[in-house]
């Protein structure tokens, strides 16, 4: 049979987001796949050089929906390295609970997804239905359901009180209970055993050549973890394991993110019983120090990092974000090949990709000759802002 | 994780969902859910604990805030210096810096969630008043709250 070449996207049902991917098949077989990316583009790392320090805290929030509080947090990291100022105790346990809270409620978003990707809807009911524990947890803690503008720099915004500490403690027993649940169900339920099992294959050798982060690496057995390979926030003083799956498949990345769900949890509880008493915030220079600085945090979806220089003013000359998408899209046409297309939403939404994060865009002012040209801070709000 | 989830478990789970747990949702508008305390809904101003230190204009990461300066003489020929904040609502992404910036209380946010309006004028939180550009700052420029 002759090959086929057929384009999905960027506008297609199996994702929210745009994204444009190529296919070559043969017959039922995937035999290629590339992909385009440049569709959902913000200029946020432009835009974060024309406001200032505090300002572009909001901002670089504003880089993802569900990882929120990861960008916020790597964000304020790497300022405080450049100012060089040291964070409260509690305000790191702080932090830390709240990057856990946000990891479980974006693990148990993507494993609603991933049931509805495998046509296994009653595991999206359930799955969403308990994510309102933790939503109503982070809503009471920062007053927000996304967007949470809890981390400041130098500290957090907002104090842990001992009855809402209560209030945690009880939602997230259940939502232990919960997840150990779902880990049962990801094991032995025959239909999702059936989606999931040999279906979007990455070995850990092309994770680790390809660069793949996150759980996506983690699924294939590669047990790279930035919370313990270089360790931030408080994460030395609790107990508990990187999580790894050798089945390098759509049910070991399954496997990995549901065990992190109940880690997670065991992770707060443990920091919620040895958080120390203190000040949430320290102060934070408006001009911030000459120089450059990096940050890496575990967000949810693998390693997040962040680049700032400082030219000693109060705006930030230069920030530079990589996110994990960006780290594992590589792999993820690795997976598609070889497959089946009954498989590429699931295949591809293993990798639990957020394109709007993941966006970067070259503007061409002559197509055939590829010249390229920057945009001028006039010309983006002229394109994003002006009425 | 070795328990097999067998239909008799899922059956039972599914019986228990209909019969003993009460709904996971509400029925919005007649049953309302009261947003937490931290909650940040409308924006509450209040003139008079105000100072103008101008500190959320320049946080405001969404350009909301509108300084409004004014110089009065008084009866005894001394000038004082009076004056608003101005908001743009429809702009406004709901952060709270503004408050946390602000050094008198002058702003807070209220649980009030229901904010839409028809008309994007009906967002503008003006008080008018001729402007004057010039005024003083009396909170310290190069410290964040």
């Amino acid at each position: 049979m002759a090959k086929l070449s057929f384009p999905v996207g960027p506008q297609h049902p199996a994702l929210k987001e745009p994204e444009n991917l190529r296919f070559t098949v043969d017959g039922e077989l995937v035999v290629d796949a590339d992909i385009r990316i440049g569709y959902v583009h913000r200029s946020i790392e432009r835009s974060c050089s024309e406001r200032n320090y505090v300002q572009d805290m909001y901002l670089c929030e504003r880089v993802c929906g569900i990882c929120s509080n990861a960008h916020t947090l790597c964000y304020a990291m790497t300022c405080e390295k450049l100012a060089d100022i040291e964070v409260p105790e509690r305000a790191q346990y702080i932090r830390m609970l709240m990057h856990e809270f946000e990891r479980i409620h974006s693990h148990l978003l993507w494993l609603g997804v991933a049931g509805h990707e495998v046509g296994f809807e009653t595991l999206f009911m359930y799955v969403w239905r308990d994510r309102e524990i933790i939503q109503d947890i982070l809503e009471m803690v920062s007053g927000n359901r996304g967007h949470y503008a809890m981390t400041t720099l130098g500290g957090v915004r907002y104090d842990i009180t001992p009855e809402m500490a209560d209030r945690i403690r009880e939602g997230l027993k259940v939502l232990r209970q919960r997840a150990e649940r779902y880990a049962d169900i990801a094991t032995t339920e025959a239909t999702f055993l059936k989606r999931a099992s040999g279906v979007g294959v990455a070995s850990g050798e092309v994770c680790r050549s390809l660069g793949a982060a996150g759980p996506t690496a983690r699924g294939s057995g590669v047990p790279f973890d930035i919370r313990t390979a270089f360790p931030y926030l408080k994460y030395h003083t609790v107990e508990w394991q990187v999580r790894t799956s050798e089945l390098c498949d759509v049910l070991g990345r399954t496997l990995v993110r549901v065990l992190e769900v109940i880690d997670a949890c065991d992770i707060c509880l443990q920091a919620l019983d040895i958080m120390p008493e203190g000040d949430i915030q320290a102060r934070f220079p408006r001009k911030v120090p000459e120089g450059e600085a990096i940050a890496r945090v575990e967000a949810q979806r693998g390693e997040l990092i962040y680049y700032i220089r400082s030219d000693g003013s109060d705006v930030p000359a230069r920030v530079k974000i990589r996110t994990p998408t960006l780290a594992n899209l590589p792999v993820s046409l690795e997976m598609l090949r070889g497959g089946q297309i009954a498989d590429i939403p699931i295949a591809f939404a293993s990798i639990d990709p957020c394109f709007s994060c993941t966006d970067r865009m070259v503007v061409l002012d002559d197509a055939h000759t590829g010249e390229a040209r920057q945009m001028t801070w006039p010309e983006l709000v002229k394109l994003g802002r002006q009425r | 994780m070795a328990q097999k989830y067998t239909i008799a478990a899922m059956a039972m789970e599914l019986m228990e969902s209909l019969l003993l747990r009460k709904r996971a949702t509400v029925l919005y508008p007649v049953e309302r859910l009261t947003p937490p305390e931290r909650f940040r809904g409308r924006l509450r101003y209040d003139p008079e604990a105000c100072n103008l230190c101008g500190l959320c204009q320049r946080d405001c990461p969404a350009d909301v805030i509108n300084v409004v300066r004014k110089r009065v003489e008084k009866e005894d020929g001394t000038k004082e210096l009076t004056g608003h904040l101005e908001f743009e609502m429809d702009r406004c992404i709901f952060c709270g810096q503004c408050s946390h910036s602000c050094n008198s209380n002058a702003i807070t946010f209220t649980r009030e969630f229901e904010l839409a309006q028809p008309d994007r004028e009906l967002f503008m939180m003006k008080s008018g008043g001729p402007e004057v550009d010039e005024g003083e700052c009396d909170a310290d420029p190069d410290v964040s709250p």
